[in-house]
């Protein structure tokens, strides 16, 4: 019985996964083949197309009850809007914005994840699988292998973003999707910072080091510039020594607040 | 190796190369420029201080450690052309590092090159696969109907020259006189990697494959047709067919010199400077 409902629900999503096929041929794909050798005109020609499909796309929501073809449009929504930071990635990358652009890449990787975990079906499984490759590749060759900041520390309550109760009490899984909503544990209270190691896979890839200080010299990791002291304070470090470590703002899941993006990093340097 | 200059090109080795395959694409284009500019100018030091080097092992040692430079430098142009959003010549320059790469394998390699070389091995086919994906090439099938030897004139049959051999300082080479072709395929893994396809018709238009832009058909055929009227076949641009490299470093021009500036450079770099 279990069996047969499964099959039902993918061929249903099959169906409507053909139905969103033309606007995702429109954005999705065109804007997943996307190369650094492209014009950069060209990727923003893509990127600013990508959103126009995203706007049509949301429009899509408004009275819909059909559970799954609701759920299928977040996922399309999570993959354009990962393709749109792979974009702004590539884009950064012409423009020696390294560190902006790794943050657009980590977004793209995170963005995509959330798509995989709310179920994909018929031919998007195939090219999210090709594109979760691309973009691994890309981590791989076009940025350096800089150290990760990983920090430590100990929460006492956690709290379930779906119900609002006590992780301990409910029966909601950090990381899974209920209705499309990904349920996170948040900090109920202030949590205690315990130590801050320095690591090669963190949990968070966008805290890491961005420069080095070697033989009275600053050295730009994404920059692979090197430059001198400006004053004896910052030789002595204390200016600047916490500017690697960047905190973010996680993505909203709810397509409704994602603004455009190229405009203001969503990242802020913690002070 | 005991050799009088194997010192001194170790420290040239180490003092330059590493620094220089460390580059990524993120790096700043200015500081792109600025070691590939530092490692030219290393090189054209290091052929003149070394131009009265007539051991053949000698020889062999300078010229697998220029290679490996020149290699770089490629490496750096492509990058830089990256940046510029020039993919076709980018991907020339990343085949130029290949073969360089392969070229310098034929010679002896310094102590602790190998790293570097199998790094840089590695490095420069995954740029391919990352950067220039999905490409499409064609590959002409030919007979060679006369080839001698560079070295004495004669065919490669009627002489005892060994190719990649020094003689008196000279490096020997088979030279082509004569070839027939006998056909042109398309293929994923050609011999000649610069062959390739850069752009496509299809759907009244006419896509370029380096740029991912496209125009109507039309107006790229007429362009076409005052290429023609140059020369030049519209359709077979795509298939470049390249002079190879000579063995000798000092007739190696500057790669990608019109977009290198200099003058930022303070000092002239020396070879084996501490």
């Amino acid at each position: 019985m279990r069996e047969s409902k499964r099959t039902v629900s993918l061929l249903l999503r099959q169906r409507i996964a053909k139905s969103h096929d033309r606007a995702l041929h429109r954005g999705f794909a065109h804007g997943a083949s996307a190369r650094l050798c492209f014009d950069q005109q060209e990727l923003r020609r893509r990127l600013s197309r990508l959103e126009r499909v995203r706007t049509v796309l949301l429009g899509r929501f408004s009275g819909n009850e059909n559970q799954d073809e609701v759920l299928l449009l977040r996922a399309v929504l999570f993959l354009c809007r990962s393709t749109e930071d792979y974009l702004a990635c590539l884009i950064l990358l012409k423009e020696s914005e390294g560190h902006r652009a790794w943050g657009h890449l980590i977004d793209a990787q995170e963005t995509l994840a959330t798509a995989g975990r709310i179920g994909l079906a018929g031919p998007l499984i195939d090219l999210f699988r090709s594109y979760r490759d691309s973009l691994s590749r890309l981590q791989n060759v076009a940025f350096p292998n800089p150290l990760h900041v990983s920090a430590s520390m100990e929460m006492s309550e956690k709290i379930c973003s779906v119900c609002g109760e006590s992780l301990l009490d409910c029966d909601h899984e950090p990381g899974k999707m209920y209705q499309g909503t990904e349920c996170h544990a948040m900090v109920g209270k202030a949590p205690h910072l315990r130590e801050i190691s320095f690591v090669k896979v963190p949990r968070n890839p966008r805290a890491l080091l961005t420069e080095l200080r070697q033989d009275g010299k600053r050295i730009d990791l994404f920059r692979g510039t090197e430059r001198s002291f400006q004053s004896e304070v910052e030789a002595a470090g204390a200016y600047g020594e916490w500017e690697g470590v960047i905190t973010t703002v996680s993505l909203s899941s709810d397509p409704f607040e994602w603004g455009p993006v190229l405009g203001p990093y969503r990242s802020t340097l913690a002070e | 190796m005991t050799l009088p200059t194997a010192k001194t090109l170790q420290r040239f080795f180490n003092r330059h190369m590493p620094k220089a395959m460390n580059a990524h694409v993120c790096y700043d284009r200015a500081e792109l420029v600025r070691r590939l500019c530092r490692l030219q100018r290393v090189r054209l030091v290091a052929v003149k201080r070394f131009e009265s080097v007539t051991l053949r092992d000698e020889k062999h040692l300078l010229y697998g450690v220029l290679s490996l430079n020149r290699s770089l430098e490629h490496y750096l142009a492509s990058l830089i052309l990256l940046k510029d959003s020039d993919g076709l010549k980018a991907w020339s320059q990343l085949v130029s590092a290949e073969e360089r790469l392969t070229s310098a394998l034929n010679h002896y390699l310094i102590d602790g090159a190998k790293p570097l070389v199998e790094g840089l091995t590695r490095l420069l086919k995954e740029c391919a696969e990352v950067y220039f994906p999905q490409l499409v090439f064609s590959s002409v099938r030919y007979e060679f109907l006369g080839e001698h030897c560079s070295i004495c004139g004669l065919a490669p049959l009627e002489c005892e020259h060994q190719p990649f051999e020094f003689y008196d300082g000279r490096l020997c080479e088979r030279v082509v006189d004569k070839m027939e072709i006998l056909g042109i395929d398309f293929v994923e893994e050609p011999r000649n990697r610069r062959a390739v396809s850069y752009q496509w018709d299809g759907d009244g238009r006419t896509y370029n494959v380096f740029r991912g832009t496209s125009r109507p058909l039309t107006e790229a055929a007429e362009e076409r047709d005052e290429a023609t009227g140059l020369g030049i076949l519209g359709h077979e641009r795509g298939i470049v067919t390249s002079v190879p490299e000579t063995n000798d470093p000092k007739h190696w021009r500057s790669v990608f010199d019109p977009l290198v500036d200099c003058s930022d450079l303070s000092s002239t770099p020396t070879v084996g400077e501490a």
